[in-house]
């Protein structure tokens, strides 16, 4: 049996199917959440930023256009929820904490881990750039178009990106010997 | 062609698990599902058809968990009366997309489903609405009532031991926690949806709203010493909660949607506390007054508190604040299921009013409250006021 495409499942949802919009969620719930986990750095904002982007997604059927992809416009949803929630995070007053948490990431082995957490201290532009570059496989020119950037921005970010990982590896490299 | 730290990167973000609480996930589901089925221009007939089929999804939920209470469920002891007084209707009184709104301010409660208002201003000591907003349940003297939302009638009718000052049914509606007072004390109950059961499960506890966890099987009070307790409606234990922050006397306490996660508040501090013991406790202060307590999100909640409205963002670690000041006392406050409206009991003068307002996001620019109904017109009221929104 053939799968639906997105495009059909955005126009059952909107037509009012229960069943095609909880595919459509199933669908994109990963990915999604990948996106949110790895542009926030935070694992308990990523369930916040995710379950916003898809009511904002989902609210808004009726003005998505069925002939592009759905993939690239629930991602820059995404993406502006957790830039959003960044960027106020300027003027939030920290509080007093009675001890630190545990480490974030799990089930994620060590050296995986020290990769993910040097992702997650590229600047947010870097970020986003890598996660949907080598996280969601968009091309350069893809994610120009989806974040409305010059393509040739996008590959100055991704390298500069690259760089940064590969100091923070040469770095991580040093403190073992 | 790709160097080994893009392949490695490529790898390790693709392989990334998904670390969303199976919670987290059927609460966005829902949430989602809920968006996508909000009306639309020239959607009117398909909007209709979808609110029937989640009444009535709703009342096969709660008629498969009365019965699977063991108990009869309502319809089968139910005393078909005459449908509830004549109200004035009062279209103001629900706010838009709401199942059913309810305000007790004062001894007096308002009740309103976008079929009927139920009561208008008549003299209660306790409301609660159940999820789904299939029965109401209200007290009046030392009777406990569940009305059917949607007709009115009295299902089930119980009497207790004192006067009912409190009431909160469990997210899943299988169980009721009340208060009531006699000789001078606070008891906590707990019952089954069915008005059976009845437990006493403290017989010395402050006058303050208890909450349910989201699992529905343990809800938080107030003892009458001040400190937290969680009883857990399985085992019957009671566990009592170490105190921290500073806080005295708690006058508000709200479990959050999707974990065990806690706020207590009292007139100046705020306490989020992990109860499942996993995460360290989060303190904060805020300006002194009564406080109020609605979650919005699994990790975010507003309080209110004297004429400032906070909304707080948990984080790993620590806890972001960002705080909206009015210009009248908040005396009550709740939010809407998908958080993003939020229901507020302004005073100021000694008048009352109930007001809707978009939740204020978090963002760069301070945001004004933006007010987008009144609910209830200026009227006396002296004491806090309490409102539910399903």
């Amino acid at each position: 049996m053939v799968e639906p495409s997105d495009g059909e499942l955005v126009g059952r949802a909107h037509r009012g199917s229960r069943d095609a919009a909880a595919m459509l969620f199933e669908r994109h719930w990963g990915g999604a959440w990948r996106l949110a986990r790895t542009v926030s750095g935070r694992r308990d904002m990523a369930d916040d930023i995710v379950q916003d982007a898809f009511e904002r997604a989902f609210a808004a059927l009726g003005r998505f256009d069925q002939s592009r992809p759905f993939a690239p416009w629930l991602h820059r949803i995404v993406i502006n929820r957790a830039l959003d929630l960044l960027r106020s995070e300027r003027r939030l007053v920290g509080l007093d904490v009675a001890a630190h948490p545990s480490a974030e990431w799990r089930d994620v082995s060590a050296d995986d881990r020290a990769l993910l957490e040097a992702v997650a201290t590229l600047t947010p532009q870097r970020r986003v750039v890598t996660v949907l570059r080598y996280g969601l496989g968009y091309s350069p020119a893809e994610i120009a178009r989806m974040l409305e950037l010059p393509t040739g921005t996008v590959n100055s970010r991704l390298a500069r990106a690259l760089d940064d990982l590969r100091e923070r590896e040469r770095e991580r490299d040093a403190e073992r010997t | 062609m790709p160097s080994e730290l893009e392949r490695r990167l490529e790898r390790v973000l693709n392989d990334m698990p998904v670390e969303a609480s199976s919670e987290a996930h059927d609460r966005a589901r829902a949430a989602a599902l809920a968006a996508a089925a909000a009306p639309a221009p020239g959607r009117g007939s398909l909007w209709r058809i979808v609110i029937a089929a989640a009444v009535a999804m709703a009342l096969v939920t709660t008629g498969v968990t009365l019965a699977a209470t063991g108990a009869r469920p309502f319809s089968d002891t139910a005393t078909v009366t005459k449908p509830p007084q004549a109200a004035p209707p009062h279209t103001g009184l629900l706010p838009r997309g709401a199942r059913a709104f309810s305000i007790l301010a004062d001894g007096r409660a308002w009740v309103a489903t976008p079929h009927r208002v139920l009561l208008h201003g008549a003299p209660r000591s306790a409301i609660a609405v159940s999820p789904g907003a299939v029965y109401v349940l209200e007290a009046h003297g030392r009777t406990l009532r569940a009305v059917a939302a949607g007709t009115g009638r009295v299902a089930k009718t119980q009497h207790t031991a004192g006067l009912a000052t409190a009431a909160v049914w469990s997210p899943f509606p299988i169980r009721i926690a009340y208060l009531t007072e006699a000789g001078g004390h606070q008891q906590l109950h707990d019952e089954w949806g069915t008005l059976s059961h009845d437990y006493l499960v403290d017989p010395h506890v402050a006058a303050v709203a208890p909450s349910w966890r989201w699992d529905s099987l343990a809800v938080a009070y107030v003892r009458a010493d001040g400190r937290v307790a969680v009883h857990t409606a399985t085992s019957g234990h009671n566990t009592v909660i170490p105190p921290n922050c500073g806080l005295r006397h708690p006058t508000a306490l709200a479990f959050a949607p999707t974990s065990g996660l806690l706020a207590i508040a009292d007139r100046t501090r705020l306490r989020i506390v992990d109860t499942t013991g996993g995460a360290p406790d989060v303190c904060a202060a805020h300006s002194p007054g009564a406080p109020s307590i609605a979650w919005v999100r699994p990790h975010q909640l507003f309080v209110a508190a004297g004429a400032t409205l906070y909304r707080y963002l948990l984080l790993q670690p620590g806890l972001g604040t960002d705080a909206t000041t009015l210009p009248s006392r908040i005396t009550g406050l709740t939010a809407s299921p998908d958080g993003r409206r939020l229901a507020l009991a302004l005073t100021s003068g000694g008048s009352t009013r109930v007001v809707a307002a978009t939740a204020p996001p978090f963002s760069e620019q301070a945001t004004p409250l933006h007010v987008l109904q009144l609910l209830l017109p200026a009227r006396p009221v002296a004491g806090p006021v309490a409102l539910s929104w399903q």
